[in-house]
């Protein structure tokens, strides 16, 4: 993100949670939890510019505001060993002006104009968005079109460096000076491969984000920001007329490019021996556990029941996990598990927040003892429609802003080819059967995992199954030059 | 790299699954237009906030009613007008372990049994409100009316929620920006302050089943309780469902307490708190503020957005852009229930090193807006335009609606707040920008604390001079400028 929205204050965990609840819209006729159920459509028109970029309208008139969202189909894992971090950084240089938006500008127009912005950075992608009120929609055209098409006559070495050090700062406060903060890093690079694309984290070190250059950022914008390699989508209070004519005003001069686009190919992966990991955190009061298997990414056709899986152990108070942990053993405050799923490969985790003096040990034992449980006690009918029905309802109250429209249309076409993938994308999560869920979870619940426990520093009488060897992956803290005193 | 690559076309790759190609592009590379002129945009279209209608049940409880058509769907809220400093001072917690407990189970429904009712609506119910789809408004009322009134109030659940409690205060304190609001409250209130008091672990233990039942009966009761209901449903709809939920529900005594008006300090002082190993620093920077209910406070508002209530503010720009000290910088007016008083914070985290520099920074910009460098025309302008620009997207939803109505009755402002918006908006001058400022941020009566290592930053913040400098050994502690 360019910058943190003063409201969100969510942890890793809340923003998994978050991901996990399915987006829905809102339908002209009530769903039913229990009776015959249609999945809502939205209005979409579909069309390609001559130089690539694919367009998506999306009409809805419920409020005076229109949502402008552009994607570019790069993320972290298009990042080069050496440059991790950088598509991060790219994503903030994107807002420092471009040829015919001086410096600056970005912000103050659209804050002027009364609307939001921000952009963000994943595995898989970047995006740059504003909901706007709908008078201004053609003010927001005009900024995206201008970076797309005319970012590097802006650019130069003061704007790189200063982001730079603003995304060290965003890394600092994100990660660096949070209770166990270098957790997601530290799965991610133990869970995948070594060198898989997806092993760095997406806001990269500090090393490599001093190594970026000038000339980096102008490589990475010809290669990656080609319009053929982004979608537009604006929904909301418009004129489907006017609108076209101005993509084609803003959007269509830009050059496109037949250069070829390299992806990473990330194949299939599963461990064959479990990894116990152990992090010290001298900030910390409480250890934390969590447990991680390679798993399938949100394209695989085991996606939808592996994601059902988490919802058996952790959805409500009855579900298996949270019941033993939290309620009858009350060991933890707290249990999550679900498939965390990137566009070509995933993780299923299940992350445990004890109780203070409650047993590292005993935790990983009781999940076991319940995932082999499955065996004897295999999931019901009964746990499997509990979640559609949630599914059905939270569909038609989850989606009912211009902007959330405007990402689930997005992330169809970009990751399915299909704007309307959601429909079929929850048709198949409401067609699966508890046999489906079975499957998967015997499928990827295997012996091959990481397992992470994390405990303040020194206290490593505390890990799970202290007895067996591990690894110590407690990170180095930054150094940092202290200013002489009184010198500023 | 280790790992394989496919190769796709760029311009090509999707093209076989699109349909409407759009007209060709007949203009040269960056088209036949000046794309250093703006825009021309049309007027906004005027904002038309949906009617709030207030209505009575038979015992007195009052119900705002926004119909709202726009889609099929139901958010009900229920307001609680009792204040936490109803506790008794060795039970700080005791109001929240109320709320957690009438989410246990009530007389009627375990609550295992209560999770699968709402499994087979598809929404959750709290005894604090729902949003459902229309169909299930029945249903959820009588279950958020079973838990508001018939709690089982289980023994069993009591002692796991304080557990639980227990657990999160300790982590809480791993922290930065929670510490700092430890200590900042402490400096700011006094640290025997209502508004300073914390649960701890001798608190929350010290509770039993028989204060949650006392506490639960004597307040959660009419007048207390208030409801507000937005979406598809008509006043008199509402009204007749909810008098037969609630409409024996008999008074109680009043829920709300106003503590003692804190008054900021007399002169500004630096509190650090030692958070060793911190790669960067929390500083939070404040004094009281006006109610919520001041005539000011649009004056207020739109003097806060250009010192640092949006991301174009001096402070953000300053110390991020400029200086890159921080990932971002923001101040802002945390306000209370009418009547009580607000407090202005100024707040980042900051990068270790450069501590003492965001110090000096920060009170640059406090003591440019307070007079140095007042707000300008300009400013003030930019502020006005994007505090009334903005509203279309602040009511945007149903959800966002409806919840903008139950904060009016929590806040205890008047129902038509929102209609009167932008006249208010529009009404203040740059005179009464100028004298918000003055009056409310006082660079020389300022609460500072800074959370961070110690022994990389006292010396440096010692050597500013910006205001003694006094080291916080505890979160109980009232620190002294005397050292």
């Amino acid at each position: 993100m360019i910058y943190k929205k003063m409201s969100a204050r969510k942890t890793l965990f809340a923003r998994a949670l978050l991901a996990a609840s399915l987006a829905g819209m809102v339908a002209p006729e009530a769903a039913s939890a229990q009776g015959k159920f249609n999945i809502p459509k939205l209005p979409v028109e579909r069309y390609q510019l001559k130089n690539g970029l694919t367009v998506l309208l999306s009409r809805d008139t419920s409020a005076s505001v229109v949502a402008v969202d552009v994607w570019y189909h790069v993320g972290s894992k298009n990042e080069e060993v050496g440059r991790t971090g950088f598509a991060h950084l790219f994503e903030h240089v994107m807002f420092q002006g471009s040829e015919h938006i001086p410096y600056g500008q970005h912000f103050k127009i659209i804050e002027n104009a009364g609307g939001n912005l921000n952009g963000t950075t994943n595995y898989d992608k970047t995006n740059y968005y504003e909901t706007v009120p709908s008078n201004q929609l053609e003010t927001a055209l005009w900024l995206e079109s201008d970076r797309m098409g005319f970012l590097l006559n802006g650019l130069d070495q003061t704007k790189l460096d200063a982001q730079r050090d603003v995304v060290k700062n965003e890394r600092r406060q994100r990660i660096d000076n949070q209770p166990y903060g270098s957790m997601w890093e530290i799965i991610t690079l133990n869970t995948f491969p070594e060198g898989s694309p997806y092993a760095w984290p997406v806001i990269g070190s500090m090393e490599d984000l001093s190594a970026a250059t000038l000339d980096d950022v102008k490589n990475f914008f010809r290669k990656y920001y080609v319009p053929g390699n982004a979608t537009l989508a604006i929904v909301g209070d418009f004129d489907a007329d006017a609108t076209r004519a101005l993509v084609e005003k803003y959007f269509g001069p830009i050059a496109g490019s037949d250069a070829e686009i390299e992806r990473p190919v990330i194949q299939p992966y599963t461990m064959t021996a479990e990894r116990r990991l152990v992090l010290e955190d001298d900030r910390s009061q409480l250890p934390q556990f969590v447990i991680t298997w390679p798993a399938v990414g949100v394209k695989h056709a085991d996606n939808a029941a592996l994601s059902a899986f988490g919802r058996v152990l952790t959805q409500d108070r009855t579900s298996r996990l949270t019941k033993l942990l939290t309620y009858e053993r009350q060991l933890t405050t707290q249990v999550w598990a679900g498939l965390q799923g990137l566009e070509d490969a995933g993780m299923f985790m299940i992350y445990a927040v004890p109780r203070p003096g409650a047993s590292l040990t005993e935790i990983e034992r009781l999940i076991d003892s319940t995932l082999t449980s499955f065996d004897a006690n295999p999931v019901t009918a009964e746990e499997v429609s509990r979640f559609q029905n949630y599914m059905k309802v939270q569909m038609v109250l989850g989606l009912d802003g211009a902007m959330n429209k405007a990402e689930l249309l997005l992330d169809g076409q970009v990751f399915h080819g299909d704007p309307l993938h959601y429909m079929k994308s929850i048709q198949q999560s409401l067609d699966i059967t508890p046999q489906d869920v079975m499957a998967a979870a015997k499928k990827y619940l295997t012996t091959g995992r990481v397992v992470l426990s994390m405990v303040p520093a020194g206290q490593l009488d505390q890990i799970s199954k202290p007895d067996q060897s591990y690894q110590n992956v407690t990170p180095t803290p930054e150094v940092q030059t202290p200013a002489p005193a009184g010198n500023n | 790299m280790t790992y394989n690559k496919r190769v796709i076309c760029g311009a090509l790759a999707m093209s076989a699954a699109l349909v409407s190609p759009s007209s060709s592009a007949l203009f040269a590379q960056g088209g036949t237009f000046d794309r250093t002129i703006p825009p021309t945009v049309g007027e906004a279209k005027p904002l038309t906030f949906p009617a709030i209608v207030e209505r009575q049940l038979s015992n007195g409880i009052l119900v705002a009613i926004m119909e709202d058509r726009s889609s099929p769907v139901v958010r009900v809220s229920t307001v609680l007008e009792i204040s936490p400093e109803r506790e008794p001072a060795d039970q700080i917690g005791l109001s929240s372990l109320v709320r957690s407990m009438l989410t246990e189970g009530t007389t009627v429904h375990t609550a295992d049994e209560l999770s699968d009712e709402f499994a087979r609506l598809g929404n959750t119910v709290s005894p604090f409100g729902f949003y459902t789809i229309l169909e299930n408004v029945d249903r959820s009322l009588e279950l958020m009316a079973e838990q508001l009134l018939t709690p089982a109030f289980d023994q069993g659940a009591l002692d796991r929620i304080k557990s639980n409690r227990i657990a999160e205060i300790k982590r809480a304190m791993e922290n930065p920006s929670y510490l700092a609001g430890r200590v900042f409250a402490n400096q700011l209130y006094g640290a025997t302050h209502p508004y300073s008091r914390s649960e701890t672990e001798a608190t929350i233990s010290s509770i039993d089943r028989d204060d949650i039942v006392s506490f639960f009966n004597t307040y959660y009761r009419p007048p207390n309780v208030k409801f507000v209901v937005g979406g598809a449903i008509t006043p008199d709809e509402v009204v007749a469902k909810l008098e037969k939920f609630f409409g024996s529900w008999t008074p109680g005594s009043p829920g709300t307490v106003v503590p003692p008006e804190p008054v900021s300090p007399d002169s500004t002082v630096v509190y650090l708190y030692d958070r060793p190993n911190s790669p960067q620093s929390v500083i939070m920077i404040g004094s009281m503020g006006p109610r919520r209910d001041d005539p000011d406070y649009f004056a207020i508002d739109l003097m806060n957005r250009t010192l640092g209530g949006a991301f174009t503010s001096r402070l953000n720009l300053n110390l991020r852009e400029v200086h890159q000290y921080t990932y971002g910088a923001r101040t802002s007016f945390n306000y209370r229930n009418v009547p009580e008083l607000s407090n202005f914070s100024a707040s980042a985290s900051v990068v270790a090193s450069k501590t003492d520099s965001s110090l000096i920074e920060f009170m640059k910009e406090i003591r440019g807006i307070h007079g140095l460098q007042p707000v300008t025309e300009d400013e003030l302008q930019f502020a006005r335009n994007q505090a009334v620009a903005i509203l279309p997207l602040q009511f945007e939803t149903i959800i966002q609606r409806a919840n903008a109505v139950a904060s009016l009755y929590s806040r205890r402002l008047p129902l038509d707040f929102y209609n009167k918006l932008v006249g208010n908006y529009n009404a203040v001058t740059h005179e009464q920008v100028l004298n918000v400022a003055r009056k409310w941020i006082d660079p020389d009566r300022m609460v500072v604390v800074i959370v961070g290592d110690r022994s990389q930053i006292e010396a440096q913040l010692r050597a500013t001079g910006v205001a003694p400098v006094v080291v916080v050994e505890s979160l109980e502690e009232q620190g002294s400028s005397s050292k």
